[in-house]
Parts: structure tokens; C-alpha cells; sequence
């Protein structure tokens, strides 16, 4: 399983500045149907929130890994966004979220979504990695710097 | 009852020495598609002799890693997967060769009961 094959560069947003979760998951969601037309936007959004509502998604260290699964969708696709002004998330740390992965897999891809959910888990962990990603300028280096990470892990 | 497997399957035993690696474990087992185990806190056979048992209190250095916390990690796994699996164990808590970092083996398993389904 390689995270590479799920993300692209117009997935990657280097800077978005949205006040409040509801912004940025719509903002993560019109390019996601953009580029993945059968998503259903509303079903998407709904269950976004719903995750959050049963608990935040903000796993520490100012990284947020909201996820879901939807109809429509036949393949298990991540968007990456940096928030340089910082969201709240509520999460357990107190700390405002700068780094965002988004996840949304097809409904019955459950393994899938967990394996890959897994994956960005350990690649959110390595604070050198995500320090890289935080500071390179174009969708495109990130991609390839991600990539390279992703490389060195356990196909 | 319990079943012969139709796949081939092997006991994954991981000692490993900290909770945090316990859990990137547990992770890199999810993203190999491997969703069960079982973890217990333990102590080596160090961390006894070094504090249970006076005469040896002296004899510290001789048992790297007898301080840390021990999990002990164990799952029942395809065995398509063990190479993969031990990659990922060396990739979160190093070089198993070097002292004090942890053990991992493997046990063929002949006989199981509890493995029914898998992910899609």
C-alpha cells in the first residue's frame, strides 16, 4: 500500500486560510468532486461532520486526519492542506491544526481506508516529515517529498 | 472446534520496549491488512533480576533495555504477510540485532479457532 497512489498535486493546497471546519471541508470537497465528479458533495460533507461530531479528528501536533467513506466514489483518494493561520479542531492538545490530510474512501473499501488511514497516521508521527512538508512552496515538491516518505515504508 | 487454516498461517510474537512503539506497531500491522492482536505488559528477564532479586541489583548493564516498559505483541498472521510485517518492525523500533532494542519471531500455527473474516 503506498499513500502515493491515493493523493495527486491538485489535491495538495499549500494555503488556505478557511474560519472553521465547515469551510475547509467544503473547500476540500468542491475540488474533490471537481477532479472525482460521483462523489455526492452533500452525502461527503454530511458524514465529515458527522465523524467529527462523534469525535474530533485532530490527532495532536497540529495535524487533523478527517475521513470518510461515501457511494459513488471507486477508488480511496487524500487530500493534503496546510492551514498557516491555524484551525481549531478541538483537539486533545489544545492546539490549533496547521497540517490537514483528508481522507474519503468508497463505501466498502474498509480495508482499504483503514489501511491508508494507518499510513498517514505513521507518516503524521514523524515530526521531521511533517516539518519538511510545512515549509516547501509548491503542491508539487510536497508530492514528491511525500512520495519519497512514503517510499521508505513497508509496501 | 478448531480448524486447520487454508492459508498458511505463523504466531507473530513482537517484545517490544515502549508503549509509543506499541502503537506504531498496532498501526503498521493496520496498514498491512493485519486486524487483530493481542498485547501484554510484561517484564523481561532483566527488569526481574535487576530489581527482584538483590544480588543481581548490581548487574544493570548487563541487560539493555531491563528498564523500559515491555509489551509483548502477538498476532496470528498470513504467512504471505510475516516478511512485510517484520519490514515494518524494524522500520518502527530498529535494528532487532542490536541489544535492548526488542525480539520478534515467528511460530508456525497448525490449529485456529476466532480468525473469520477478512477485509475487503
Amino acid at each position: 500500500m503506498r499513500l502515493r497512489n491515493h493523493i495527486r498535486a491538485e489535491l495538495i493546497f499549500t494555503h488556505l486560510t478557511p474560519r472553521n471546519k465547515a469551510e475547509l471541508f467544503r473547500t476540500l470537497v468542491d475540488r474533490l468532486v471537481q477532479l472525482y465528479p460521483t462523489i455526492d458533495a452533500a452525502e461527503l460533507l454530511e458524514k465529515l461532520a458527522e465523524r467529527e461530531a462523534e469525535e474530533t479528528t485532530g490527532i495532536g501536533d497540529r495535524i487533523a486526519i478527517p475521513h470518510a467513506r461515501v457511494t459513488g466514489l471507486e477508488q480511496t483518494v487524500c487530500a493534503l492542506a496546510r492551514l498557516p493561520d491555524g484551525l481549531d479542531f478541538g483537539a486533545a492538545d489544545g492546539e490549533e491544526v496547521t497540517c490537514v490530510f483528508l481522507l474519503v474512501s468508497p463505501i466498502r473499501a474498509v480495508g482499504d481506508h483503514i489501511r491508508v488511514l494507518a499510513r498517514i497516521a505513521r507518516l503524521a508521527h514523524d515530526r521531521a516529515f511533517i516539518a519538511a512538508i510545512m515549509k516547501m512552496e509548491s503542491a508539487q515538491a510536497i508530492l514528491s517529498r511525500l512520495t519519497e516518505e512514503d517510499a521508505r515504508h513497508v509496501d | 472446534m478448531s480448524t486447520e487454516p487454508s492459508v498458511t498461517l505463523e504466531l507473530m510474537v513482537c517484545i517490544v520496549k515502549s508503549h509509543r512503539k506499541v502503537e506504531e506497531m498496532l498501526t503498521g500491522f493496520l496498514e498491512l491488512g493485519i486486524r487483530g492482536a493481542t498485547v501484554v505488559d510484561v517484564k523481561g528477564m532483566g527488569q526481574i533480576i535487576t530489581t527482584q532479586i538483590p544480588i543481581f541489583t548490581g548487574f544493570k548493564s548487563l541487560f539493555p533495555g531491563w528498564g523500559a516498559d515491555t509489551y509483548m505483541i502477538l498476532s496470528v498472521v498470513d504467512a504471505a504477510n510475516v516478511e512485510r510485517a517484520f519490514k515494518m518492525a524494524e522500520e518502527v523500533c530498529g535494528d532487532f540485532n542490536k541489544p535492548g532494542v526488542g525480539i520478534a519471531f515467528t511460530v508456525p500455527v497448525t490449529r485456529v479457532m476466532g480468525m473469520a473474516g477478512e477485509w475487503k
